[in-house]
């Protein structure tokens, strides 16, 4: 994907400062000292968030378990964005050759095999089954702070808000239709003041997500007239503004496929939050510059209090 | 009467309980966990007690994602020591046909690998790896050398094991120094004891030892034996699960092996040597777990200061 002018120039800055190190690939960067801060501050904020209202912590790492990620659908939705983990499982002889045409930079890829893991399509996925394998839910569901995982978006882009590897923060609800449906509208409008809290002008709008094909363009207007996806969009790097959370309802979805009773038998209904960490921090840096001592005290506050 | 020794505790055992009481997640892979609050708490307090231990070195702060360019890993001799560990992202490029087509296979867990292709991203294997081409592309090093902390970075190895200590992926905490040989030799020996004197604070009881990597095949075995005579390599060793102790910790000295394959060159035009020196989050949480009970609110009030401090 082409980056825009805008975007383009953002991302120079970024570079030069050192808040972005360039690795050679589009979409994967290192992280500069000061950008680490402003993300972590961020991270304790929307922890400390989730805690006050009683969130159950759970953390996953970048990996899922491919028979599970093969149940939920996402290679009908999102096939292009998926990534895979290959690995060797061959002989002496087979690991030589394959050594041989891979300094050579030469094709290598007929020596890997598909392992059973792939690349964490977002940060809720794993708290399904997980919660799935304690039986029937309590009266009142769940909620789960799924931390800010690793996930993965096969989208080299020269923008740099579109980033291949980024930090999602997840809270997921897990209950009866109504109540995840009332913790999902509540939580828009407490992530939309969270993030204005912060100094960002952020609106909150309906949204689809980026379905494959032309099956996918009945799927996007679908789940846009239903109101299934809201995003928070503020504006990083130009032309349009930058979805930097969304507040999604999944119906009975993952409750169907992952098996989530209620306590009455029922299935459950399912919603998550999704907090981009790296396009947050970029649209701080965006709004109040990239020198952090000059933010203003307000918003260096809310990050780093005490 | 001398104390009784505390009765080692079996892998199996070990992850049962870490399993029942929600510390570990399992997620249906062996060595691929969900960790709990409690742990996490544990893990997120060691990082913190470690990073307030290597502030003082003044180290650049560089983050790094748990993918790397594949053009590093061919560059580097990975493949040629440690084939059996690498991990490579493969991906979809294919037509909406083909996509409807792989849908299908893996929807009913039929292999569906051929519509997937090599990207030009690998999982990171180990934390430094990525820090030697930033370095590189900035010229010769200062007169001091350089110094970089990667933090908590992801890193994956392909050995699917039942014990809880080996995990597939997971998180190690870097130091990597490039200068001299005088520079990075006196670097890795004086941090290989503060190490074992950190986790002493921690109420472990850590040895160091020479050690070798877990090398590939045949030719395998003599790399691993002169790397352990060269004392290129030590470990530090705790006792977690299983009747050997584990190795927490390690603390490298590669020689010119990264300058070899990327232009790191000292002020005065000559190949620069590195070290790093490496600790495993997950193993040293797993570690304290073991030794002070899966109980937090029970653990030796020094340790609790150290890792939670008020």
């Amino acid at each position: 994907m082409h980056a825009t002018v805008d975007q383009g120039a953002f991302l120079e800055e970024l570079l030069d400062h050192g808040l972005f190190v360039e690795t050679g690939v589009q979409g994967i960067y290192a992280k500069g000292g000061r950008f680490e801060e402003v993300r972590l501050g961020l991270d304790a904020l929307l922890t400390r968030a989730a805690a006050s209202l009683g969130a159950e912590r759970m953390r996953f790492p970048p990996l899922l378990p491919r028979r599970q990620f093969e149940d939920t659908g996402f290679l009908s939705s999102f096939p292009h964005l998926a990534g895979t983990i290959f690995a060797f499982d061959g002989t002496e002889a087979e690991a030589a050759l394959q050594h041989e045409r891979a300094s050579a930079h030469e094709g290598w890829s007929e020596f890997q095999e598909m392992t059973d893991l792939v690349m964490m399509p977002a940060a809720c996925y794993p708290v399904y089954p997980a919660i799935a394998g304690r039986g029937p839910l309590a009266e009142g569901g769940v909620f789960v702070d799924a931390g800010a995982a690793w996930v993965f978006r096969h989208e080299p882009s020269g923008d740099p808000a579109r980033l291949q590897s980024f930090h999602q923060h997840e809270l997921v609800r897990i209950g009866t239709p109504e109540a995840v449906v009332a913790w999902r509208d509540q939580w828009a409008e407490r992530g939309l003041g969270l993030l204005r809290a912060l100094g960002l002008d952020a609106e909150l709008d309906r949204a689809s997500d980026p379905f494959f094909g032309r099956a996918g363009r009945m799927l996007a207007a679908s789940q846009r007239e239903q109101a299934l996806k809201l995003e928070v969009l503020v504006t990083i790097a130009g032309p349009g503004p930058t979805a930097v959370a969304s507040f999604n309802t999944h119906h009975d979805h993952f409750g169907s496929t992952c098996g989530i009773e209620l306590a009455d038998g029922g299935v459950a209904h399912t919603a998550c939050l999704g907090f981009g960490h790296e396009r947050i921090t970029l649209a701080l840096l965006r709004t109040h510059g990239l020198d952090l001592e000059r933010w203003p005290e307000a918003v260096r506050r809310e990050l780093w209090p005490g | 009467m001398s104390a009784t020794p505390p009765r080692a505790i079996g892998h199996a055992e070990f992850l049962e309980d870490l399993l029942s009481r929600d510390v570990l997640l399992s997620t249906g892979v062996p060595g691929v966990y969900g960790k709990g609050g409690q742990f996490e708490d544990v893990l997120q307090g060691f990082d913190a007690f470690l990073t307030r231990a290597l502030s003082g070195l003044g180290a650049e702060q560089l983050r790094f994602p748990p993918l790397m360019p594949r053009r590093q890993l061919e560059e580097t001799g990975y493949l040629s020591s440690f084939p059996h560990l690498a991990g490579t992202v493969f991906a979809f490029e294919g037509t909406e046909a083909e996509a409807s087509l792989q849908c299908e296979h893996a929807s009913a867990h039929e292999d569906w690998s051929e519509f997937q292709q090599m990207t030009d991203l690998v999982l990171t294997p180990a934390a430094c790896y990525p820090v030697y081409p930033v370095v590189a592309a900035r010229g010769p090093l200062p007169p001091e050398g350089v110094m970089v902390e990667t933090g908590a970075s992801w890193v994956f190895r392909h050995e699917p094991s039942g014990d809880p200590a080996r995990l597939q992926i997971f998180q190690m905490h870097e130091v990597v120094r490039i200068g001299s040989a005088e520079q990075v030799l006196a670097f890795r020996d004086e941090w290989s004891e503060r190490g074992v004197a950190l986790l002493q604070g921690l109420g472990l009881d850590g040895e160091l030892d020479a050690a070798s990597d877990p090398f590939f095949g045949r030719h395998g075995r003599m790399l691993a034996a002169s790397q352990r005579e060269q004392a290129l390599k030590v470990e530090l060793l705790v006792q977690i699960a299983g009747p050997e102790p584990t190795a927490v910790s390690s603390f490298n000295y590669h020689r010119d092996h990264f300058s070899g394959i990327y232009d790191l060159k000292l002020a005065d035009g000559s190949d620069a040597h590195t070290a790093c020196i490496a600790f495993g989050n997950e193993r040293i949480t797993l570690a304290l777990l073991s030794a002070h009970g899966l109980d937090l609110d029970t653990w030796p009030s020094e340790v609790r200061g150290e890792l939670w401090p008020a």
